[in-house]
Order: C-alpha cells, then structure tokens, then sequence
C-alpha cells in the first residue's frame, strides 16, 4: 500500500510539475465521456432487481487517455472510456450478492488536427474498439456451497437464467467473474483549446459503434448468455482536460 | 626538499585548481534556456526537461520574465506555423473522419423519422 501510494505520488508529480511550454507532444488526459445505452438486460429484468440505473452508472463513462504526436498534424494514442455499476441484488432466493459491472472502450485512436489559432485546435479521430464487458457477484459467506441452502453456483444460475441462459451451471469454482470482448469502430470531432501552456480542454462529439453480443460472454471457460444491452451506433460525447508532459 | 616539493604541488594543485563555483550564476543563459529559445522547449531532450524547468524557474525569479515568457509565446507561434495547415495525408483522412460522422448522424435523424 505504501509502495503504491508512493507510486501514485511520483505519477502525481510528474503529471504536475514536469508540464512545460507549448501545445504537448506527449499528453496525457482525464475526463469523462457522455452516452445512452439501451440496458434492457439490466432495467427490464423481470427475474432479478438490478441496481436501479442513474445516471452516472448509465450515462457516464469515466475517461483516460494518452497521446503522442508523431507528427506536426497527427496523434496516436490510447483511450479508455469506462463504464462501472456497483450494487446489492435484490430478488433472489436467500441470498444479496453484491453485483459488480464494468464496461470498457479500449480504443487505440489516430487523430489528425490543424490549428484555427495559436491556441484553438480541431481535431478527427477514428479509432477501433476493443470494448470488455465484466459481470462480477460477490456472494455472501452464509450462501457458500459448504453451507445449506443457496449456494454459489444457485446464485450465478439464477443470475444466468435472468438473462435467458437455459443450460444451469454444475459447479462453480471460486473466481467468480463473467466477461465478454468485442471490436468495433467510433469517430470523432474534437475542439481543443489550450487556456494555459500546459493545459487544456479537449470536447469532442461523435458515434461508438459496437459489435457486441449477448451469446458471446465466457464464465469459467464456458460459453453463457450476459445482458442484452444496445451498445451500437449510439451518439457519445466527451470532455477532458488535456495535460502536457513534454 | 623532497616533501617540500610534493606539498607544494599538492596545495598548488587545489589552490589553482578551476573553482567550480565561480560557474555563471545567472540562471537565464543556462544551456536548457538558451537551447529552449533556439529550438523550442519540444526539442529538448526529456533528461533536461527538469534542468530547463528549474532554470526557467530561476530566471524567473531573477526578474527574466520576458524571456520565459517570449519561449511560451515562441513555442505556441511555432506549433501555429506547423499545423495551420493540414499536410499530407491528415487532410484526406480529417475529411474522411468527418464525411463518416455526417453520414452517421444524417442516419441517426432518418431512422428516427
């Protein structure tokens, strides 16, 4: 812990004070993204209460970016936009596992820019996505498969059955995660402006377009149906802070 | 005469030894700066990124403000000079990252009708 806080501190320094003069060749960025998914799997779930969705858990998509500028028009780099839910479910047996989602856009943008003035820039992005979903249940010691009643492996068959998976599980070993990966595409507009040497404020507006679907989530090596959400050709937008390292 | 002549060289050897010291003590013609105004503050090497940010600091403090001030302005003017124009490529790709993005919303509105 200590070591990581010490990490944590030499990243904060360096991301602080090494900032220097001039629009970045090297930047790194933290922001948020903005979007509307349809969470049918989630919000309409007849068989399990999910964590009722708001707005940070539907809407927000918590942004880290970095960047190198190979050219004096163009950048690569690459962007995470992430998406958690964390809550208690409700509705089954005995049991309120804790339920743990996370959605992630890995993308590995190339964006090109020009400069309106010395300090305005805009700037087209177009990236792949490499989108991982993640569906963790955190069950409560009393419904382990060692105790009497609801076990485990009743927990994660009845979370399975909510999203239309016919085939129950027999055994449930202790890593307890389900995910699933997918590619896609997105591009996006962009308007930077830098309101300090080493600092700037980066929005940008465009489309993720996302290849996912709910047949294709693994659990412990075996193929299980996951929530059905809409993902794709959906409008996001995001804003960031943009800070220059070299 | 033997230890004379040694000890002599020995105090010789430190009293007119080059003083370290007596280096340049104003901090604005530092190597870092003097490169940083030439070239930009981009083309110095990243192991004397924290020598030039000490200096500039320094130079600062010692009432060089101007010059600080005048590699900023340089720096952003240069960056100015370099991408008011799309070069190349980016041009083609910038009108290909926007024709897709119109193409998608025209979509988004039509569907919707």
């Amino acid at each position: 812990m200590k070591c990581q806080i010490l990490q944590f501190r030499s990243i904060l320094l360096l991301i602080l004070l090494v900032p220097l003069s001039g629009q970045p060749k090297v930047s790194v960025d933290l922001g948020m993204g903005f979007y509307e998914p349809t969470m049918k799997g989630f919000d309409k779930n007849d068989l399990v209460a999910f964590p009722t969705g708001n707005f940070i858990t539907r809407n927000i998509l918590f942004n880290f970016s970095t960047y190198y500028e190979f050219f004096h028009n163009a950048r690569i780099g690459y962007n995470v936009l992430k998406s958690v839910d964390i809550g208690r479910l409700e509705g089954f047996e005995t049991s309120k596992p804790v339920f743990y989602r996370t959605i992630n856009y890995r993308m590995f943008p190339l964006e090109t820019f020009f400069r309106l003035k010395p300090k305005l820039e805009l700037n087209f992005t177009l990236t792949p996505i490499w989108g991982r979903g993640k569906i963790t249940l955190e069950t409560k010691p009393a419904s382990s498969d060692d105790g009497e009643g609801h076990t485990i492996t009743d927990d994660w068959n009845e979370l399975l059955n909510s999203f239309g998976d016919e085939n129950p599980l027999s055994q449930v070993a202790s890593e307890n995660g389900m995910r699933s990966d997918w590619f896609g595409y997105s591009g996006m507009l962009g308007y930077r402006y830098y309101f300090r040497s080493w600092i700037g404020i980066d929005f940008k507006m465009g489309f993720l377009n996302n290849n996912y679907k709910k047949d294709r989530w693994r659990f412990q090596g075996n193929k299980v149906k996951g929530p059905d959400m809409n993902i794709d050709k959906i409008p996001i937008f995001s804003l960031k802070v943009v800070y220059a390292l070299k | 005469m033997r230890k004379l002549i040694l000890l002599i060289i020995i105090v010789s050897g430190v009293t007119f030894s080059q003083d370290k010291e007596k280096k340049d003590t104003n901090p604005c013609v530092d190597p870092t700066i003097s490169y940083a105004r030439k070239y930009g503050v981009k083309a110095l090497p990243a192991r004397d990124l924290l020598q030039y940010h000490r200096a500039s600091k320094a130079c600062k403090e010692m009432g060089g403000d101007a010059i600080i001030d005048q590699i900023q302005i340089n720096e952003y003017n240069r960056d100015f000079e370099q991408s008011k124009f799309m070069s190349g490529w980016t041009s083609t790709y910038g009108m290909c990252v926007t024709a897709i993005i119109f193409y998608y919303f025209v979509g988004l509105i039509t569907v919707k009708k």
